[in-house]
């Protein structure tokens, strides 16, 4: 149990707003020592996890592309793209995006999109040009709220779609648990199946909230909206 | 498992370069910070196939971590391009512009 006493360092260093890198660093030092680890244990520990987790910062690759088509107009070009299509608000652009990415998703195409391969570059600065053209310029609250919700609609799709797909990580683990917990025998096809329903269910709320984003990007800009 | 190393060591290297930029504008922490996070993903990979020790990994990630958590890195104000510089650059590239971006998603 005192091993636990690094979950609560977490989340009061979190509540105090202290630096989040220093905060994880020390507790992680502090569960190790409280769970026995002598230093050289710890240091082992803290270099193997980071050689085997370095998959997570691979995408540091795509940034020198996005910064320079930054440099050369990507967003300038897209708002002028979303400029044609007028029918196109920011919450249609972005539930139809979650469609596409459940969609992939759900075929097992779940590397295919993602925040640093579509939403950064692509339905970020779509969704900014889509809310600009219709109501005007933006304050910073509402560019990080179009913002985060491009990212949600990323985030929603990918998992509420992924578990529709046979081969994937989280199904495994869901039977392998099961089956050796319980002494049952799971059908992969069936989770895969009965996860129809949830994606369904994911979709219409999380797709209505998108369609709500308008409305809220409406009430609170100054502009008066222009029909679409 | 699809072996990724030469990847990891594509990352380092940019991390390297990185770290040469920030020397060269005299911001020593940055360039400590990402010199040691470009080599420590590359040592990583004789961590993985176990013909290298992980704890001067483990230090090194520390020191890391204490760089970036001390503020060490600055703030530094970055070279681009103005809003009427990307409008004209637009205006000539126009369409092709989405062809990189799109390349990252099929690329995958």
């Amino acid at each position: 149990m005192v091993v636990l006493i690094g979950v609560a360092l977490v989340v009061i260093g979190f509540a105090l707003r202290l630096n989040p890198m220093l905060v994880v660093t020390v507790s992680g030092i502090v569960t190790a020592l409280l769970g026995g680890l002598n230093p050289l244990a710890i240091l082992d520990t803290f270099g193997t996890g980071f050689a085997t987790n370095r998959s997570v910062t691979i995408y540091v690759i795509t940034l020198p592309v996005i910064g320079l088509l930054e440099r050369y107009g990507l967003l300038q070009q897209a708002s002028r793209l979303i400029g044609r299509l007028r029918a196109l608000t920011t919450g249609r652009l972005l539930a139809a995006y979650l469609l596409i990415r459940q969609g992939t998703a759900a075929l097992g195409l779940k590397d295919m999109c993602g925040p640093a391969q579509t939403v950064r570059p692509l339905i970020a600065p779509m969704a900014l040009a889509a809310a600009i053209r219709r109501h005007g310029e933006l304050s910073d609250r509402q560019i990080e709220r179009v913002k985060a919700y491009s990212a949600s609609s990323d985030t929603v799709g990918l998992f509420f779609g992924e578990d529709i797909f046979l081969a994937i990580g989280s199904i495994l683990l869901i039977t392998s648990f099961v089956d050796s917990t319980y002494h049952l025998k799971l059908d992969a096809l069936q989770i895969a199946v009965w996860a129809i329903p949830t994606a369904v269910c994911a979709y219409v709320i999380h797709g209505a909230r998108l369609l709500w984003l308008d409305r809220t990007l409406a009430r609170t800009s100054d502009k008066q909206e222009v029909p679409a | 498992m699809i072996d990724a190393e030469w990847l990891y060591w594509v990352c380092g290297l940019f991390f390297v370069v990185g770290a040469s930029f920030s020397y060269r504008q005299a911001q020593y922490g940055g360039a400590a910070f990402w010199a040691l996070l470009g080599l420590s993903f590359c040592y990583s990979t004789f961590v993985v196939n176990k013909t290298a020790p992980a704890w001067p990994l483990g230090l090194a990630v520390l020191i890391i971590a204490g760089l970036a958590g001390f503020g060490a890195l600055g703030r530094t104000t970055i070279a681009t391009t103005c809003q009427a510089e990307r409008i004209t650059a637009a205006n000539t590239l126009r369409g092709r512009l989405f062809v990189p971006a799109l390349m990252i998603p099929l690329g995958r």
